[in-house]
């Protein structure tokens, strides 16, 4: 089996709490994985390390087989990320003021997306400026931005936060299909037992300052 | 250069700028403001002094743009959360912070054209070959000095609220380096740092070309010199800094 993003050994802590220690754990590519765990245990930490945005104190992260502390810049452009949707994108732009200015930086044409913008029923607000936009939305939103640059990785803190049982359903299809069809690796964070019994092919969870496979 | 990247930025700093009409227009206005307060000012005490003044905002300008704007740009986008975004674009961080503040030279070109074309109802009759030399001379007071730009900006990450830090040294360089009056006329030892300032230096071939058409380029020649020996050491600063703060997880926070 291959593994897309491996963590060896990796030891987090921030000023005196320790959030990891020695932590050791692979994940295959093109799967749905789920990361659980209680608040505060680690969950973001863990995704912002893997998508290289947070440094560990101690360990190696391989994505893609690269390290992380010498190929940042490369393995950025495998890695979809989204974390806090309130601050996702710029809020003064409109919705498509902002997915114009993402595709113009990664050279993408913006029809590209125009099928999720329909799947993800974001067409009638795409006038509207990010700051106005309800939560529900901008999780859309930040989703959809993620996918901008098709990247072969998608790391999703809470998958459907904020969002109505609808366009749950909607993304539980998007994220199959970005599986299936377009062989990305999704790791998304989650408390939501029905979502993690149905979506997940592979389950990390976080329990005293440890990651097991469960 | 990537001048996709330039454009995006370009254009995400005009979808912005829609949003807050009233504050270019006040940005502008301060900028005219002051200009009028210091011609005022120099009539009353030598109408000539204006000429040596108005040469030294102009430079002064170029100099609070270059020094302030990266560091701006990274404690906006802290502010409004969007930094981590810009982070992951597919490249070192300084590359994208530097297309982030891409826009802030653009407004600091149209601001020296709108104070050229004051300072003429004003008085000042600068030829056009004059007026081209001020501008390119800004484009290269940019280049050649953004390295202190790029040390600020590696400061204030790693001691976060450090902007007071940045006021001081901006106030420093503007009253050392003979903007508002020779750094001669200053008590020492203070007359001999602003007299070895690259900044000093930069103005100096500056009112030497706009005024007496003399071209000093050992002045030139030295402040190239701090350039090439500071920028390496100002990336080399950036980088470390940013490094310490993605370890220390604060770089999304203001």
């Amino acid at each position: 089996m291959s593994y897309i993003i491996e963590l060896i050994n990796i030891s987090k802590s921030f000023s005196n709490t320790n959030v990891f220690s020695d932590v050791t754990i692979k994940i295959p590519q093109n799967i749905i994985c789920v990361l659980t765990g209680k608040n505060g245990s680690g969950k973001t930490t863990l995704l912002r390390i893997i998508a290289g945005i947070l440094l560990p104190d101690t360990g190696t992260v391989l994505v893609n087989n690269l390290d992380t502390k010498k190929y940042r810049n490369k393995i950025k452009t495998f890695i979809g990320l989204v974390t806090n949707q309130e601050h996702y994108l710029y809020p003064q732009l409109t919705i498509l003021e902002n997915l114009k200015f993402l595709s113009r930086i990664y050279q993408r044409d913006i029809k590209e997306i125009s099928w999720y913008i329909d799947h993800l029923s974001i067409n009638r607000f795409l006038t509207t400026k990010f700051c106005f936009c309800s939560s529900g939305i901008k999780h859309r939103v930040a989703i959809l931005a993620s996918l901008i640059h098709q990247p072969q990785i998608l790391l999703i803190d809470e998958l459907t936060k904020s969002v109505d049982y609808e366009t749950a359903t909607k993304i539980y299809e998007l994220i199959k299909l970005l599986v299936n069809k377009n062989r990305m690796t999704i790791l998304f964070v989650s408390h939501n037992i029905s979502e993690i019994k149905s979506l997940a092919q592979y389950h990390l969870n976080i329990e005293d300052n440890k990651v097991v496979v469960k | 250069m990537n001048f996709n990247q330039f454009f995006a930025f370009l254009y995400r700093d005009y979808c912005i700028e829609k949003s807050y009409k009233i504050h270019l227009i006040t940005k502008f206005t301060t900028v005219v403001f002051q200009l009028l307060v210091f011609y005022f000012l120099c009539k009353h005490i030598d109408i000539n002094y204006f000429n040596f003044l108005f040469s030294g905002i102009l430079f002064s300008r170029t100099i609070h743009y270059t020094l302030v704007s990266l560091n701006e740009t990274i404690r906006q986008e802290q502010y409004w959360g969007t930094i981590e975004r810009l982070i992951l674009f597919p490249q070192d961080e300084l590359i994208t912070f530097l297309y982030s503040t891409a826009t802030k030279f653009v407004f600091l070109i149209i601001e020296i054209l709108l104070l050229v074309m004051i300072s003429h109802f004003l008085g000042l009759y600068y030829s056009l070959l004059q007026i081209i030399f001020i501008f390119v001379f800004t484009i290269f007071s940019i280049i050649l000095l953004l390295w202190i730009g790029i040390l600020i900006s590696s400061l204030t990450l790693l001691f976060p609220r450090g902007d007071n830090l940045v006021w001081l040294i901006t106030i420093l360089i503007d009253l050392l380096s003979g903007i508002y009056f020779p750094p001669e006329l200053l008590p020492e030892p203070f007359c001999f740092i602003g007299k070895h300032l690259p900044t000093t230096s930069m103005l100096t071939f500056f009112r030497g070309v706009l005024y007496n058409q003399s071209v000093l380029f050992n002045k030139l020649g030295y402040t190239i010199i701090f350039t090439f020996i500071f920028t390496p050491i100002a990336i080399y600063c950036f980088n470390y800094s940013l490094r310490n703060s993605l370890f220390r997880g604060n770089l999304v926070s203001y």
